[in-house]
């Protein structure tokens, strides 16, 4: 189950939306944001996933998004600008799907699964009582109120005053790029990230490493503008043919990120070449 | 022993589950009208189903990653909801098409009106999901839907001018009184019958479910090329009953029982109460797995915990979806809509959706980050090429000929 992979990663392609399994391998939530920090060499690291509906809110963005969002920070006593948050260190390995090295109750993201187990499953004839069966470990009910205390503690808390700053990679995702002379540039559609040096929990820090750059166009997450070998050949030459202007950027391209405006603003006149990836056979 | 004993009964489920309403109505009502002049369609969507089913079994088998986990992953939060939406709506409406058809079973079995089933049925749909083991709702419904099998019996009991039938079927051969887009109507409702999106939910949810990994694609292929291909000739026994007696007879179908009539023919009452058997375990198997895909497809969107394989109080999300679903079909049914007209219209929604849900999994069968070596062969792709065009245009011209020939009635 687990494949070969290169030592990078496209955040965007290969961590953002995928399923998150605890250590039981007990389904516990989708990675609907990442949260970045950073660094004092100007990168950013990644420090947590973001689930929930106050991290898919301004992803679907719109009406609905901001519904989404508010709906939930009513219903929780959130502020709108908080998620769910599993922070790296409790992360054991990327693969395609994303393992924690600590099981479901101690990351605690699942508010809304325990109301709806006390309130209503619970209440049904038959609901497997004993918690010993099953494939995976269901919870002693010991551990409601345990639980509680940890879901208040993965609120993002607001960082000391001289904490570095904390991004959501969804802010950056979209932006455009400005080169050097001040003309502007298509849109940063993935984040790529490599191993760093330090170690958190059981594995290294992800840290970025440089940026693609393209057309926001259907396709964006299809990965034909990596493997230039992937098929078939009807889906390949259509979606390359999208997204022929896609470039890459080196992190050392990058001057500043205004994360307000939304704008990166580079040191570079050009884009580099997307390089296809070199772990595919 | 026990291994080929499995595959046996895999493969033996595969050909007794592949029917379901939409199957049975479609391929009926077909039979009735157009003869055997649109059996090309049937082997189409075969190969069609065939090729789409392996490659989801084979994405599962190799990454573990069921269809609505694939398309978030490949196309986003937005469209992937988006997305959700709408194979939600054609699953709840074939949802709702699979129990109102249990009703009509009972019906015909009992004579009782079939609104007075709805509740019962409803019910009975909703504890078989809560308490029943996943694969002993697979195994016996699939088992006991091969009592579908009377329908070719019935038809070799006919004695048909067989090469008269083989005529019509081989030269497409449109009966004079039909007209063209009510043909082609029918073409893609039959499609759409034979490749039900929610057949690929629930068949790459439950290789989660039964635990698939790479030495389980043997098996998994057999039940696809095997099982899937003798479930269509099923179909075309249906609608080769229906040719022989509703078409010279001048009747089309428009109630179960009448899809039924044939059998009756042919082999009296033990017919018909076999037949009987075939739709309840056919309807009732389906329903089963429509409410399935639609807590799957909403648990995988969501990421949460879903499945057969945990305890209810263990998956408490998945479980609400499954009854609020069960509730809400329900109701819908006792609006005393026609269940017939609703299966008529979810598989022509089908064939609108489909491409929603085939697209994704064609791509990620081709990406080595999930197959690792596993990726679509020439064949694969030369094939998901082909019907990734068919199953586009029969989405795109379903709507305009929807409207064109009324929904088939001009």
């Amino acid at each position: 189950m687990s494949t070969r992979r290169s030592p990078e990663l496209d955040a965007h392609h290969q961590l953002l939306d995928r399923q998150i399994i605890d250590v039981d391998g007990r389904m516990v939530a989708k990675v609907d944001d990442v949260e970045l920090e950073e660094r004092p060499d100007g990168r950013l690291a990644v420090t947590a996933l973001l689930t929930g509906p106050g991290a898919l809110g301004p992803r679907l963005g719109g009406a609905l998004g901001g519904l989404t969002t508010r709906a939930w920070s009513r219903l929780t006593d959130n502020r709108p600008e908080d998620s769910n948050r599993i922070d790296f260190s409790a992360v054991a390995a990327v693969e395609t799907v994303i393992r924690l090295a600590v099981g479901h109750t101690t990351v605690a993201v699942d508010g809304f699964e325990e109301w709806v187990r006390t309130r209503v499953i619970e209440a049904l004839p038959g609901a497997g009582d004993s918690p010993d069966v099953g494939r995976v470990g269901t919870r002693s009910p010991h551990t409601d109120e345990r639980s509680r205390t940890r879901l208040t503690a993965t609120r993002q808390a607001d960082p000391p005053r001289d904490a570095p700053a904390r991004h959501r990679l969804n802010d950056l995702l979209g932006m455009h790029v400005r080169f050097a002379d001040g003309t502007d540039g298509d849109q940063v559609t993935d984040v790529r990230l490599v191993p760093g040096d330090r170690v958190v929990g059981t594995t290294n820090e992800l840290v970025t490493e440089g940026l693609i750059i393209g057309r926001r166009r259907p396709g964006t997450l299809l990965g034909y503008d990596r493997n230039p070998k992937q098929g078939p050949w009807l889906v390949r030459v259509i979606i390359r043919y999208l997204h022929r202007h896609t470039g890459y950027l080196e992190w050392g391209d990058i001057d500043t990120i205004d994360w307000v405006a939304g704008i990166v603003q580079l040191r570079t006149q050009s884009l580099r070449t997307l390089q296809p990836r070199t772990d595919h056979p | 022993v026990k291994k080929l004993f499995a595959l046996a009964l895999g493969v033996l489920t595969a050909i007794g589950g592949f029917v379901d309403i939409g199957d049975l109505v479609t391929n009926a009502l077909v039979g009735s009208r157009f003869g055997l002049s649109l059996a090309w369609v049937v082997l189409v969507g075969v190969v069609g189903i065939c090729v789409f089913a392996e490659m989801s079994g084979r994405v599962v088998a190799c990454s573990g990653r069921p269809t609505f986990d694939i398309i978030r992953e490949r196309l986003g939060p937005r469209v992937g909801l988006a997305n959700l939406f709408g194979s939600m709506a054609v699953t709840l409406l074939t949802f709702v098409a699979e129990i109102g058809g249990v009703a009509l079973a009972f019906e015909l079995a009992t004579g009782v009106w079939e609104f007075f089933w709805v509740p019962f049925v409803a019910v009975l749909v909703w504890v078989v999901l809560w308490r029943a083991k996943f694969d002993l709702i697979e195994n016996v419904f699939g088992l006991l839907g091969l009592a579908l099998i009377v329908f070719a019996v019935a038809l070799w009991r006919l004695g048909p001018d067989w090469s008269s039938l083989w005529d019509s079927a081989a030269t497409a051969a449109k009966p004079r009184a039909e007209a063209w887009p009510s043909y082609w109507y029918y073409a893609i409702a039959l499609f759409g019958a034979a490749m039900t999106p929610y057949e690929v939910f629930f068949f790459s949810s439950g290789g989660v479910e039964e635990g698939w990994d790479e030495k389980s694609l043997p098996t998994m292929r057999a039940n696809v090329f095997v099982g899937f291909p003798l479930g269509g000739v099923l179909s075309l026994a249906i609608a080769g009953v229906a040719t022989v007696v509703l078409l010279p007879a001048g009747i089309e179908v428009e109630t179960l029982g009448q899809v039924a009539l044939p059998v009756t023919v042919a082999l009296g009452r033990i017919g018909l109460a076999i037949a009987l058997l075939g739709f309840f375990a056919a309807t009732f198997g389906a329903a089963c797995e429509t409410g399935l895909s639609v807590g799957y497809s909403i648990g995988q969107y969501f990421g949460w915990q879903w499945g057969k394989f945990v305890r209810p109080r263990a998956a408490a999300r998945f479980h609400l979806v499954i009854l609020l679903s069960t509730i809400l079909a329900a109701v819908v049914l006792l609006t005393t809509v026609d269940p017939i007209l609703v299966t008529e219209s979810s598989v022509v929604f089908s064939a609108i959706a489909l491409p929603l849900t085939y697209l994704p999994i064609l791509i990620v069968a081709n990406d080595p980050d999930y197959m690792s070596r596993r990726v679509n062969g020439v064949l694969a792709n030369a094939l998901g090429s082909v019907y990734l065009v068919l199953v586009l245009v029969a989405s795109l011209a379903a709507i305009p000929l929807m409207i064109w020939t009324k929904m088939g009635t001009t």
